[in-house]
């Protein structure tokens, strides 16, 4: 099936059979050459100098063996630059991520930029009310759905957290909302400790159907994360471990927030951050060499007012998110970097304009995935018309990114001719054979003034939310077999069982 | 000679499409084999209009195809037309007369309403672009339209439009015809204070409009 | 304070690759050569005979063969001068640096107090031009706004002295359209500058006109061309087609009767006054297919559009403007933020000379000064990211890093208290945490843009004509107010 010209011509509601990730085009290389090298100088220098924290026996044990200078006690691991540079090239340039519907399998290292849904909201906007509340696993499970529906989300993040489940086996009830509710590939990210990995990987062994199946297709992927500063905890690392084992792909990242977490320049915030990530990539393939895994830059800076991310910003943000993905190709690892995620409280101006450059500037410096789509206050709130609204911008990078055709047939020189001045193309043959090429939006506000006006003065928003409601009316994603869902709920209770009866 | 049946719905089928040969030579034949013009005009071309009006509305055509087929309807009208005037047949439709102003050289919003009128069934007289107010008036007075529409696309042309209602009161006119103005720099405002009779938008909305001023379903 | 911020976009993105836009100008010799422009002034169709022009007078068409077109074009001045009464707010257009200028030309505005559409008048545009004065991000003002509450006949010359006398930039004397109109704002310009010889060597205003897409130049445009010219004031070319309707229906096919048009004006101009300084003003966008609304034909093909024409005027190394901007949406809201923001980070790295925009909602049918403030913000944000970051270990903290360690903070470091202030800081984007938000109504970016209207409005002075030439202007005006034929 081909993708249609604009997301709003003749609407289909049967769900996703496609995906729409945006082509790799001509880069725009934000950062000159000498600072790419710069950057890449001053990380070396932080991890030989500075170092990390890892918070893990074993792992300080593999840093030591492999020649880096570890203190013990101090929980300390400081990188030869020879070591760093030689492991990173082991990270591959390409690999696939598995879907449950092998259509939809994301081929990393492609060329192709997919999309995803955010990740670790900590509200959710009620569709009815709108009001702000905390979300729960059936919040999950419909966000997951809706987005099942949406060609231009490739893959999921968790967009919300099911608080209405025990925190401490909260990632098992989530990948059991998920993995039922969408047949795209799903990048979990909260687990964050070995004990919930082995309860993914149990899990995805019966999706799959067994170990093997699911280390030659993996259905999800994980990232962890260090915690800015230059700091690795000891569970993340393990979790690593039990995924990496299995054949789950992981990738590294790093959020430092400027002025908190890192220093105060652009200089400084990212340089930590490719500190961190080179430091977790090349301990990694120090662990298991040539396992998959992507460069994640999450650099963000803080409001000096509010102490909170800046939910103004701007030039440094967009940069951050161009020159991450920058420097992940300059690297050769395949990469993730941040998109949309405006501060805005309402999808308002602000919200238009902060969401419509961080996607145009996929397409100007693209990386291999980006995330996320769907929220508000800068990834504080998640909203399902937001969701449309932000696949709505991927839309139209997407169409863009594409091009133009200059071939006889759209150059219509017999059109120009035929017309002639002062006349017009209103009815002619080319005009009726090619209108339709063009994009139409189905959310944009199209109607006259006076209709406009007579309607009550609608938003985009109304005609998003529109759309959430068709398809959450109507979407079925791919169903799990009857013996699967029984399966993971059994092992989702065992868990949580086992658990309790530990702090009981 | 094909039979009166499959002319007929060549003629429907060729407007609907807007195939300008077949429709016409269609048209030519059902005139000269003596079906009376009055029927080929309201019961064949005008209805294949407003059938191509009611895919519009279900989004099945777009305007593009309605501006195409309603120049189809032109060039079957120009065959029909003498048979018409030789039968001595008065028209009995709704007749309109659209133009844009003098000094106003773009008629795209004007040729897009004169099509989408074509498919509501009105009998549309296109004036042309740059039409001086004479003009106008003689041929209201000549047609005796039920609507004159006016489109203006520029701050410094719109005035026309004024001028225009102004002539047709002098000449005793004005009431005798609804006036609709449209174009860019139109607003409900504008045509209030002009005293039009009515304004629209865009051309589907020019339609609705001129259905209620003339009291047509 | 600087008065104008300009933008020094250095990279160089392309939509289309060299060989298409090769083969778009190759197109357009063709056209030019075969079919030709309706050339709607008499007077300039024999100059055009006279030089040698393929002319035909009956048809009023002139052909132009495309050796000539290649020669005529190269006679354009790569960059010229936009003076302005504060010599401060000179351009060297072409010269490397991009300029934002005021957009234009509705008939409507939102008015500031009521919130309500309606008609704008002289005095309503001095005012935005008062705004565009104390705005460093504008470089350059339009006639934003129509001033409908003066004579159709001298309306342009009343145009010109709100913007005389409400900013001291550079001036586009964009909305003349005929030899009379022409013929009065030289008149005003030439007595500001001081003569006509100040006027040439450093031209206070400068214009554009605009084509009647498909190919066709009225006699109006014209003969203001060559009465503009005739004063040495640069002349650019403009086009604003239409795809589906007064263009094919393709981008390719868009471009390349857009560029034959814009081309085709420069080559009489050229043809007329060898050297004469020119621009390239492209604006081509689409119809909307279903209900020919063309304040809904907006989408990727319109950036695509825009980029290619920027890349057109490139390679013939002539000054271009870019239309940015010209959001489809009636309010500042989510479409218009995404829309005009987008338009204006490709015009930041496929830059214009001018990058025309600031102000204008629902297809430039209705102006609003919010919305020139949120436009101007956009601006302002490119212009900070384009100037990039120094990436040296002292800016990059790296003693600080080593100092701090891992798993502490940089809250209280010097380094960061040195430099927490370089970060942007918005001027409308809302910052506040949800609670003080709610708290305070729900503010919106119109809301806080509003508040700085009005504070301009209420501070800022421009600096004021020389004593009695107000007068001298309002004289010319008088005089060039003509009589109503239809009356």
């Amino acid at each position: 099936m081909t993708a249609e010209a604009g997301s709003g011509v003749r609407t289909r509601l049967e769900g996703s059979t496609y995906l729409k990730p945006l082509p790799w085009k001509h880069a725009v290389e934000i950062l000159p050459p000498r600072s790419v090298a710069k950057l890449h100088d001053n990380t070396l220098a932080i991890l030989e100098n500075v170092g990390v924290k890892m918070g893990s026996k074993i792992w300080l044990e593999r840093m030591a063996d492999a020649g880096a200078k570890v203190d013990f006690a101090a929980e300390r691991v400081w990188f030869p630059p020879e070591l760093v540079e030689e492991k990173i090239k082991l990270a591959p340039a390409s690999f696939d991520l598995g879907a449950r519907d092998p259509a939809l399998d994301l081929h990393i290292g492609s060329g192709n930029v997919y999309l995803s849904t955010d990740g670790c909201v900590p509200d959710v906007l009620d569709l009815a009310s709108g009001e702000r509340r905390k979300g729960t696993k059936h919040d999950l499970s419909e966000i997951t759905r809706l987005a099942d529906a949406l060609p231009q989300i490739s893959f999921h993040w968790q967009p919300v957290s099911a608080t209405d489940t025990p925190d401490y086996v909260r990632p098992l009830h989530e990948i059991e909302a998920q993995l039922s509710s969408t047949s795209k590939h799903i990048q979990q990210m909260t687990v964050v400790d070995p004990w919930n990995a082995r309860g993914m990987v149990e899990m995805l062994e019966v999706v799959a159907g067994s170990k093997e199946a699911l280390r030659a297709r993996p259905l999800m992927s994980n990232f962890q994360c260090c915690i800015s500063p230059l700091s690795w905890e000891g569970e993340p690392l393990e979790a690593i471990d039990v995924l990496a084992q299995a054949g789950i792909p992981v990738g590294i990242c790093s959020m430092p927030i400027a002025c908190a977490t890192a220093p105060a320049t652009m200089a400084g915030l990212m340089s930590v951050m490719n500190a961190e990530i080179l430091s977790g990539i090349t301990a990694l393939q120090i662990a298991y060499p040539g396992h998959p895994t992507w460069y994640i830059p999450y650099a963000t800076s803080m409001d000096l007012n509010t102490g909170a991310l800046n939910l103004g910003w701007g030039p440094e943000e967009l940069t951050s998110e161009m020159a991450g993905a920058q420097i992940g190709r300059h690297y050769g690892i395949p990469t993730i970097t941040g998109v949309f995620g405006s501060g805005a409280k309402t999808a308002n101006w602000q919200a238009g304009v902060q969401n419509g450059m961080s996607a145009f500037g996929k397409v100007f410096s693209p990386a291999d995935m980006v995330t996320a789509a769907g929220t508000l206050v800068f990834c504080n709130a998640y909203s399902m018309d937001e969701l449309v609204l932000d696949a709505e911008i991927w839309d139209i990078a997407w169409t863009f990114a594409k091009g133009f055709d200059f071939d006889e047939e759209t150059l219509a020189f017999d059109a120009i001719a035929e017309v002639g001045p002062a006349n017009h193309f209103l009815g002619t043959q080319h005009t009726r054979d090619h209108m339709l090429d063009f994009w139409r939006s189905g959310i944009f506000d199209r109607d006259s003034w006076e209709d406009w006006e007579a309607k009550g003065k609608p938003d985009p928003v109304d005609n998003a939310r529109r759309k959430v409601r068709e398809i959450l009316d109507t979407h079925e994603p791919l169903q799990l077999e009857d013996d699967q869902l029984k399966e993971l709920s059994r092992i989702v209770n065992a868990y949580q069982v086992e658990r309790a009866e530990e702090d009981d | 000679m094909a039979d009166q049946q499959e002319l007929e719905q060549a003629v429907k089928d060729g407007l609907m499409v807007a195939n300008g040969p077949q429709a016409t030579e269609a048209t030519t034949a059902l005139v000269e084999a003596g079906v009376d013009p009055k029927h080929i005009l309201e019961k064949v071309m005008a209805n294949a209009m407003m059938e191509l009006g009611e895919k519009w509305k279900r989004g099945e055509v777009f305007l593009p195809e309605v501006v195409a087929s309603a120049e189809v309807f032109k060039q079957c009208n120009a065959i029909v037309e003498p048979a018409l005037l030789a039968a001595g047949t008065k028209e009995a439709g709704v007749r309109v007369i659209m133009c844009t102003v003098k000094g106003d050289l773009h008629d795209l919003g004007k040729n897009m309403v004169c099509a989408m009128m074509r498919t509501a069934g009105f009998e549309v007289t296109d004036l042309g672009k740059d039409t001086p107010t004479q003009k106008i008036i003689d041929a209201v007075k000549e047609i005796q339209p039920h609507i004159v529409g006016m489109s203006a696309l520029l701050t410094t042309t719109v005035g026309q439009q004024q001028v225009v209602i102004k002539t047709l009161k002098k000449e005793g006119l004005r009431d005798s015809v609804h006036v609709m103005v449209g174009g860019a720099p139109v607003t409900q405002e504008w045509a209030d204070e002009i005293k039009a009779d009515g304004y629209a938008p865009s051309a589907p909305e020019a339609v609705n409009k001129a259905k209620e001023l003339t009291g047509k379903a | 304070m600087e008065r104008i911020r300009s933008a020094n976009f250095k990279q160089r993105y392309e939509v289309a690759s060299p060989e298409t836009i090769e083969k778009i100008h190759q197109a357009t010799l063709h056209i030019l050569e075969h079919t030709g422009v309706h050339v709607g002034s008499e007077r300039v169709l024999k100059r055009l005979a006279d030089s040698g022009v393929n002319v035909d007078f009956q048809e009023n068409r002139a052909r132009f063969a495309p050796e000539f077109v290649e020669a005529k074009l190269a006679l354009a001045p790569n960059h010229f001068l936009a003076a302005a009464r504060d010599g401060r707010c000179d351009l060297d257009i072409g010269g490397g640096r991009s300029y934002l200028a005021t957009d234009g030309c509705p008939a409507d505005m939102y008015d500031l107090d009521t919130g309500e559409r309606r008609r704008t008048t002289k005095e309503d545009l001095r005012k935005l031009m008062v705004l565009a004065d104390a705005m460093p991000e504008i470089g350059l003002v339009w006639t934003a706004m129509a001033a409908n509450d003066v004579p159709i006949s001298n309306r342009p010359l009343h145009e010109l002295y709100a913007k005389l006398t409400g900013t001291t930039k550079h001036i586009q004397q964009n909305s003349t359209f005929s030899e009379h109109g022409a013929r009065g704002a030289i008149e005003m310009a030439t007595l500001v500058a001081g003569s006509a010889e100040e006027l040439r060597k450093r031209p206070l205003i400068t214009n554009f006109q605009v084509c009647l897409s498909p190919l066709s130049w009225e006699e109006g445009h014209l003969d203001a061309m060559t009465t503009f010219a005739d004063a040495g004031v640069p002349v650019g070319f403009c086009c604003m087609d239409l795809a589906m309707a007064s263009a094919p229906a393709s981008v390719a096919g868009t471009v390349v009767l857009a560029n034959a048009e814009i081309v085709s004006g420069m080559v009489i101009l050229e043809t007329l006054y060898p050297g004469h300084a020119t621009f390239y003003v492209a604006f081509p966008t689409s119809i909307d297919a279903r209900d020919g609304n063309m304040e809904a034909g907006w989408g990727p093909e319109e950036l695509l559009m825009q980029g290619a024409c920027q890349q057109l005027a490139r390679r013939y190394r002539i000054p271009v403007t870019v239309g940015v901007g010209g959001t489809g949406a009636k309010v500042q809201n989510w479409q218009a933020g995404l829309q005009n923001a987008l338009s204006a980070f490709l015009a930041s790295i496929q830059p214009g000379d001018i990058l025309s925009d600031a102000g204008t909602l629902y297809s430039s049918l209705i102006y609003s000064f919010e919305s020139f403030m949120l436009d101007a913000e956009i601006f302002g944000l490119l212009c900070d990211m384009w100037e990039g970051y120094d990436f040296s270990a002292e800016t990059a903290g790296l003693a600080d890093i080593g100092e701090v360690g891992p798993g502490n903070h940089f809250l209280g470091q010097q380094h960061t208290r040195d430099h927490m202030h370089d970060f942007w800081m918005p001027k409308f984007f809302n910052r506040v945490t949800w609670e003080d938000w709610r708290e305070k109504g729900r503010p919106t970016p119109q809301d806080a843009a509003r508040e700085k209207v009005r504070e301009i409005l209420s501070t800022h002075e421009t600096e004021p004509l020389p004593d009695g030439m107000e007068q001298e202007l309002q004289k010319i005006i008088a005089a060039y107010e003509l009589a109503d034929e239809d009356d």
